[in-house]
């Protein structure tokens, strides 16, 4: 897994970076050149830390445009058009391109597990290699998953093609409950008109990808989610509603295999499916909604309690954000997950104004996680970023944004931010002419989220968080329990008693996840002394800890327990020695005998002993007088 | 034709660093660097090298805009612009609640594509086409006539209703053929894509008005 080891690497910016940009700095032209005026508007408790352009950009051709995100360790896959581009983000502030791999092929939704990146196709091509151009729908021709292989970052390869019915819109990954040797690819795609093989309505259609044999990657199953009942038509629209889109297939599902659960959005229908058996997806809930035009895509809350799903009004055509279309419209929607149902219990839509030049509506985004809170982070196309908290779905707010303004005149097809993601405490957004931009957010609400050491993330798999580090590890008493974690090394052991003292921790190689985040506990306060990294053998380099005193005489437990490798700990004792005893009371030896008995003993024996001497005197006496008498 | 990007792994270090822009902004806006990595196109699976003799040249690719696409965009324009004008009279003429509230995001849908056509437009003409003197001709179905415009103008209640209602579906109509015919056609996909969306949006209206129809026949 590429930067597996690699969370936190050094950050360096490689010198040939800093040579290009100087080159860059030479070479601009000023056709190239952003406008000063389409300076973004950014909200409070975000910061820009970086651009980077899109390296397949030609001019305003659509056929060009980046898509969707995914993460796995260091690296950001940046799907586009025209194939995808892999970023080395150890450096988050310092991306650099490790490579560009030109595969052409809409609209590049993709995936990351490891080392290998999974890319949908939708659109007709002449064949399934990555010189192959787009042919019309009514030749034969290839769309379907490819998956190529990252080990080699700078030289990807390209190691399979699956060809799917009606080709992948998108796609989501699901693990195997059962295999981690293995992981299934849930395709979504839908009907296109005149096409000679993508009509009707389009079952979702199940990869199977062994991962140590990515190349045997196959379609195991296909299963329509719906029947002419269940499938929105036309008719099922109701005065005043939204033109919704019939159902002929799904836009997008997004999975929570830690709660066996999917959200799949469906055009004219949003699903609530149990995912325990992958290759068993279960309905468990229908909904529809008479305001939504095209169910887009659903992120759910932390606990599985709560889904937002996207409408996507217009097809980002057009400006569907304006007041015009309604406060309802191509707008977000708020779902409790009930018993008995979904129940929708409010709606946000993007406030600031976007120009009818602009296209805006709801799109991709994922989850931000902040302990306690619902908080999203979502693209709006030309509408930028939000960041929105739907903590009381009821009211939702946007807590913060960033937005350019348009181009001055209206982009061909769609244009503007495809997605965003938070990963690490930066926000990672896609603009499909512009390129890649990363934000940090700085506002401590945040804090938790930036600390979370993720090893990889595709958003439409959603992760189940856990802020471990909120809460003190428990230590085991039995002896038996302990001996196995004792594994901290601590100098020194014995401390004396005193106000604060200082030791040195550490951890040998193999003690950590590599390069996660881990804290130094000290039990009886239940405190973090400090907040340390692990190195990329897994060891932990020696610290100096102040541990927090008073201390008395006795034994207490330090702790080490990192993010990713918790709830394992790793432990040591250190003694705090009795108060220096006083000298007059003392035996030098330090033997805690008491003294008393050495002086009564011998007094009493001497005494005794006395005693017999002078009552044998005195019968001696006795004798001699009576035998004088 | 704009500049194309070499298709192999050759992308070269300077034209990467020509193409990326610095930010000259402000002090906020972050610095751009860049690498010296090129492209990369990887090989078929399997690991055998496709060669080009192997790929199919038969096919006629689609990628460029084609005089099909200047026809149907150019055309989609004018089509756009009589609804954009239909639409507007629908303001405090019809009767209908629901007919006037589908008129009114009609008119917000026509007029912002109509703009992105424009501008799509403007710049094929001018950066791609210098001197094309726009002489593609396309039909225009299910035109809307200066005279139904005219008495429009003049009607208000159900009168007005029935009159938007006809002509709209047949306006509509006209526009998903004109977009089917274009899918026919080779041509940029850009294009075949606003195509595919405008049929869609389109012949979901055209249902919506029938059922208005159907509706206001029976009141």
């Amino acid at each position: 897994m590429p930067g597996r080891g690699a969370v936190q690497r050094a950050r360096s910016v490689a010198l040939g970076a800093v040579i290009v940009a100087v080159g860059a700095a030479l070479m601009a032209s000023p056709a190239t050149a952003q406008p000063a005026d389409r300076e973004p508007s950014i909200g409070p408790g975000l910061e820009w830390v970086a651009h980077r352009d899109n390296p397949f950009r030609q001019g305003d051709d659509p056929n060009f445009i980046n898509a969707d995100l995914a993460f796995t360790g260091d690296y950001l896959v940046q799907g586009n058009f025209a194939g995808f581009s892999l970023w080395d983000i150890a450096d988050p502030a310092a991306p650099t391109l490790a490579s560009a791999v030109s595969c052409p092929g809409g609209q590049g939704d993709v995936s990351a597990v490891g080392d290998l990146v999974f890319v949908s196709i939708d659109e007709p091509m002449s064949d399934d290699s990555c010189e192959a151009a787009r042919v019309p729908e009514t030749v034969e021709h290839w769309e379907g998953i490819r998956i190529f292989d990252i080990s080699d970052p700078s030289e990807p390869r390209y190691v399979a093609a699956v060809r799917t019915r009606c080709g992948s819109h998108t796609h989501t990954v699901v693990p195997d409950p059962a295999s981690s040797a293995r992981v299934f690819v849930y395709v979504s795609s839908y009907s296109r008109g005149a096409s000679i093989d993508c009509t009707g309505r389009n079952p979702l259609q199940i990869v199977e990808v062994p991962l140590d044999a990515p190349e045997d990657a196959a379609v195991v199953g296909a299963l329509d989610l719906f029947d002419d009942a269940t499938a929105f038509r036309p008719e099922d629209r109701v005065a005043g509603g939204a033109e919704t889109r019939s159902t002929t297939g799904c836009h997008d599902i997004t999975a929570y295999p830690a709660k066996a659960l999917a959200v799949a959005a469906c055009r004219g229908d949003g699903l609530l499916l149990s995912i325990a058996d992958p290759l068993a997806p279960v309905v468990l809930h229908r909904v529809r909604d008479p305001a939504v035009a095209f169910w887009h895509s659903g992120i759910f809350d932390n606990d599985a309690t709560r889904i937002v799903f996207q409408d996507e009004l217009g097809d980002g055509f057009i400006n569907t954000c304006s007041p015009a279309f309604g406060a309802d419209r191509g707008a977000d929607a708020v779902w409790l997950i009930e018993p008995g149902g979904l129940a929708k219990v409010g709606t946000f839509k993007l406030p600031r104004a976007q120009s009818d030049l602009e296209k805006c509506v709801a799109h991709s985004g994922g989850l931000v996680p902040v302990p306690g809170r619902f908080i999203v982070a979502q693209a709006w196309l030309e509408g930028g970023v939000s960041v929105i908290d739907f903590t009381d779905p009821a009211a939702p707010v946007e807590l913060t944004w960033f937005d350019r303004p348009g181009y001055g005149y209206s982009m061909d097809y769609t244009a503007g931010i495809w997605a965003v993601y938070a990963y690490d405490g930066y926000l990672y957004a896609s603009d499909m002419y512009e390129g890649l931009e990363v934000l940090r957010l700085t506002d401590p609400l945040f804090a938790d989220a930036a600390r979370y050491d993720s090893t990889g993330l595709n958003p439409q798999t959603q992760p189940e968080y856990a802020w471990v580090w909120r809460e003190a590890p428990v230590v085991p008493t039995a002896n038996a329990e302990r001996a196995p974690l004792e594994t901290l090394s601590v100098e020194p052991a014995e401390l004396e008693p005193a106000a604060t003292a200082t030791v040195t921790v550490s951890l040998p190689p193999g003690s950590l996840t590599p390069g996660e985040t881990a804290d130094v506990w000290w039990m009886p306060t239940q405190a973090v002394l400090a907040t340390l990294t692990a190195g990329e053998d897994g060891s932990l380099a020696a610290a100096d800890v102040t541990v927090p005193g008073p201390l008395e005489p006795g034994r207490y437990d330090l702790v080490v327990r990192g993010d990713v490798s918790a709830p394992r700990i790793a432990l040591a004792s250190v003694e705090v020695a009795a108060p220096a005893p006083t000298p007059e009371l003392a035996p030098a030896d330090g033997d805690d005998a008491p003294w008393w008995p050495f002086v009564v003993v011998p007094a009493v024996v001497l005494l005794i002993a006395a005693g017999v001497v002078v009552a044998l005197r005195r019968r001696a006496v006795l004798r001699r007088r009576r035998t004088a008498t | 034709m704009s500049e194309r990007m070499p298709r192999h792994g050759l992308a070269l270090s300077a034209a990467l660093a020509a193409a990326l822009s610095v930010t000259g902004c402000t002090a906020q806006a972050p610095d751009e660097t860049g690498t010296a990595t090129g492209f990369v196109t990887p090989s078929p699976p399997g690991g055998g090298t496709r060669t080009d003799d192997e790929r199919r040249d038969d096919v006629t690719s689609e990628s460029e805009t084609t005089a099909a696409d200047l026809a149907f965009i150019d055309a989609m324009i004018a089509h756009h612009e009589q609804a954009v004008e239909l639409t507007a009279l629908a303001h405090g003429r019809a009767a209908d609640q629901e007919l006037a509230d589908l008129a009114s995001r009609m008119h917000a849908v026509q007029a912002a594509e109509a703009e992105a056509m424009r501008s799509w437009l403007d710049r094929r003409r001018t950066r791609d086409l210098p001197g094309d003197e726009h002489n593609h001709d396309e039909t225009m179905r299910g035109e809307i006539s200066r005279s139904t415009l005219d008495r429009a103008a003049e009607l208000e209640g159900a009168a007005f209703d029935e009159l938007f209602v006809d002509t709209m579906v047949a306006h509509h109509r006209g526009a998903i053929e004109m977009a089917e015919a274009r899918l026919a056609e080779q041509g940029d996909p850009a294009v075949a894509r606003w195509a595919r969306a405008i049929a869609t949006a389109q012949a979901l209206e055209v249902d919506r008005l029938l059922e208005i129809e159907t509706r206001l026949d029976s009141e």
